[in-house]
């Protein structure tokens, strides 16, 4: 079983809370574990929040997120268009301060693989997320 | 959407929030809150909520800083595993008291009448 599915939406709250529960549902529906499945859903709703914070600067921007399954890694793709350089944050491995922004560091602590890089096609940022998952088929 | 559900215990105000926080109505959670901190210590009864992001903790925390330039306590109960995860990714229980019950948080704030603690 393989899939990609990208969806296009402003930064407003209602979209990227309806984006949150699509990736929570696609979560569930490749078979992660409770445990998995929340933890997609804090690093999606997280990915969101900083995009909307960090590209936009808490206006509303447009952003793609691209959700893959590969048999055994789910994949988010959150990229903002945000058009001005600016300096990219390294990925934090200790517990920052509240003013410093923990949004990072919860990301790259509840998923497996976090990258944080320029998109190659154009302005913007893409954090990429993975989280390994063990599929199992639903019982008919 | 949030529903807040407040009832008064003795010296403590508890609110009982039920939905899901996050940047849309984080706001709203610390605005909520601060108008219920008037008076007593509150106990934030977190058995109803589903969802939780860091906005909402920096909401928490918003209260918290009044709570305690007012003297008063903020705690917190019934986080579901979830949120008790993500309280433990931050440390939030070194700044903030955390119980596993509402009847724990009662306790905490009246010891004698009997409570477990």
């Amino acid at each position: 079983m393989a899939w990609d599915i990208t969806f296009r939406f402003d930064t407003t709250p209602e979209a990227m809370r309806t984006a949150r529960k699509a990736i929570y549902a696609m979560a569930q529906g490749v078979g992660a574990s409770d445990v998995d499945v929340h933890d997609i859903e804090l690093a999606v709703g997280e990915a969101l929040g900083n995009a909307h914070h960090h590209a936009y600067h808490d206006s509303a921007g447009v952003l793609d997120v691209t959700v893959s399954f590969h048999g055994t890694h789910l994949t988010i793709a959150v990229r903002d268009y945000a058009g001005k350089v600016r300096s990219l944050r390294a990925l934090p491995e200790t517990l920052p301060t509240p003013s410093e922004g923990r949004g990072l560091y919860v990301i790259r602590t509840v998923m497996d693989e976090v990258t944080l890089g320029r998109a190659a096609d154009g302005p913007g940022v893409v954090l990429r997320m993975v989280k390994r998952v063990h599929w199992r088929p639903a019982v008919p | 959407m949030l529903d807040f559900r407040t009832e008064h215990i003795l010296e403590t105000t508890v609110v009982r929030v039920t939905g899901e926080v996050d940047l849309g109505n984080a706001k709203m959670l610390e605005r909520e809150l601060l108008q219920r901190a008037t008076n007593n210590h509150l106990i934030l009864d977190l058995s109803g909520l589903a969802y939780l992001d860091l906005s909402g903790v920096r909401a928490l925390e918003a209260v918290q800083a009044f709570c305690q330039a007012h003297d008063r306590a903020i705690v917190l109960a019934n986080p579901s595993l979830p949120l008790r995860r993500l309280f433990d990714l931050i440390d939030l229980g070194q700044r903030m008291l955390i119980f596993d019950s509402r009847e724990r948080a009662l306790a905490h704030f009246q010891p004698n009448t009997g409570n477990p603690r």
